[in-house]
């Protein structure tokens, strides 16, 4: 995308040139949308946990004023997590949620190139996504799926899912995020070695979202931190003192 | 120097042709922050790079705030590219 010639050298760190990659690797990892996402997922995750308990203890009790409490909690947890679990919705909002957390630094944006028929392979991916995952959740339901191996079964489709979803999004996100797939898959292949990191009885929920929200968290978290330095380095080489053309031109 | 474009040759107006030439499109208010720049200078070197046909100005309206986004045209591009092998080859003594 950058006309830069042949004879240019990358290693030319105060080369004004140097300027194009950085602003492109700026506006590739504005990542902190993704984090904030990924905790407002955990925290609803949690209030689904714990509305479901409190409904259950209140039931058990015959507490009907906590039972109704609980239920309306639970009905709108997940009525929200439902809402931003649909691309067309969630992925919106994540959108909104980025540009407002760099909306001091003003707008830059990479196209992504979206080829025609992409949508259908987007909606297949999601409906793909979706059957592997309730398909996984019921072997789990149903016992034919060890709390053990819930992680390495769900690496098979998830890995390719994520990797899938950074390909689509190229050139508009940066290549970091594929940290998240690959931290995802390295997990699986330890727990499967035998690596002692499987939680066991109340625990064991963190076998899944130490992978799931923990590596999204965490490539989301390192991707912002690419992105103050791609904005430092922006800064600096682009910051230039005023020239005499600039003076004439009525600047101050 | 002979032919190196004078439009481009200012060091703001290059650096602006610079950042456009790494992504798809870049407001106002990022143009400022990255350049530091005062909000007329940046206008002014904006305008002649527009007057040049190397730069597209998108307005546009977020709410009731106006936006204005820049672009890169392929005129600008080419000459950018044009400019950066220009100087190289002043840079390596083979310019005239």
């Amino acid at each position: 995308m950058s006309p830069l010639p042949s004879t240019y050298k990358p290693s030319q760190t105060d080369d004004p040139r140097e300027i194009a990659k950085w602003t492109r690797v700026y506006a590739q990892n504005r990542t902190l949308g993704v984090a904030v996402f990924l905790l407002i997922f955990l925290v609803l995750s949690a209030a689904i946990g714990g509305f479901s308990s409190g409904a259950e203890r209140a039931s058990h009790n015959g507490n009907t004023v906590m039972l109704a409490v609980c239920l309306s909690g639970l009905i709108v947890a997940l009525a929200v997590l439902i809402y931003l679990s649909v691309p067309a919705w969630g992925f919106r909002r994540m959108g909104r949620i980025a540009s407002a957390l760099y909306a001091r630094e003003g707008r830059v944006t990479v196209t992504r190139t979206w080829a025609p028929g992409r949508g259908r392979l987007v909606t297949g991916l999601g409906l793909g996504f979706g059957a592997c995952l309730l398909a996984s959740v019921l072997l789990g339901v149903w016992g034919y799926l060890p709390d053990r191996y819930m992680q390495p079964v769900s690496a098979v489709y998830m890995v390719p899912f994520l990797v899938m979803l950074t390909l689509l999004q190229r050139p508009a996100i940066g290549w970091i995020t594929l940290l998240w797939p690959a931290l995802y898959g390295l997990h699986a292949v330890l727990i499967v070695a035998g690596a002692p990191i499987v939680f066991l009885g109340t625990w064991s929920v963190l076998n899944m979202v130490i992978p799931t929200i923990g590596y999204g968290l965490l490539t989301s978290l390192l991707g912002h931190m690419f992105n103050r330095y791609a904005l430092h380095s922006v800064k600096q080489l682009a910051r230039t003192e005023p020239s005499g053309d600039d003076r004439r031109e009525g600047g101050t | 120097m002979t032919d190196l474009d004078r439009v481009i040759h200012e060091p703001a107006r290059l650096r602006i042709l610079t950042i456009l030439s790494g992504v798809s499109a870049v407001d106002f208010k990022f143009l400022l922050s990255a350049l530091a720049l005062s909000k007329g200078n940046l206008s002014a070197h904006v305008e002649r790079l527009e007057n040049a046909g190397y730069v597209e100005v998108l307005k546009s309206f977020n709410g009731k705030i106006p936006h204005t986004e820049y672009r890169l045209t392929a005129a600008g591009r080419e000459a950018l590219a044009n400019y950066w092998s220009a100087l190289d080859r002043i840079r390596a003594g083979t310019g005239r």
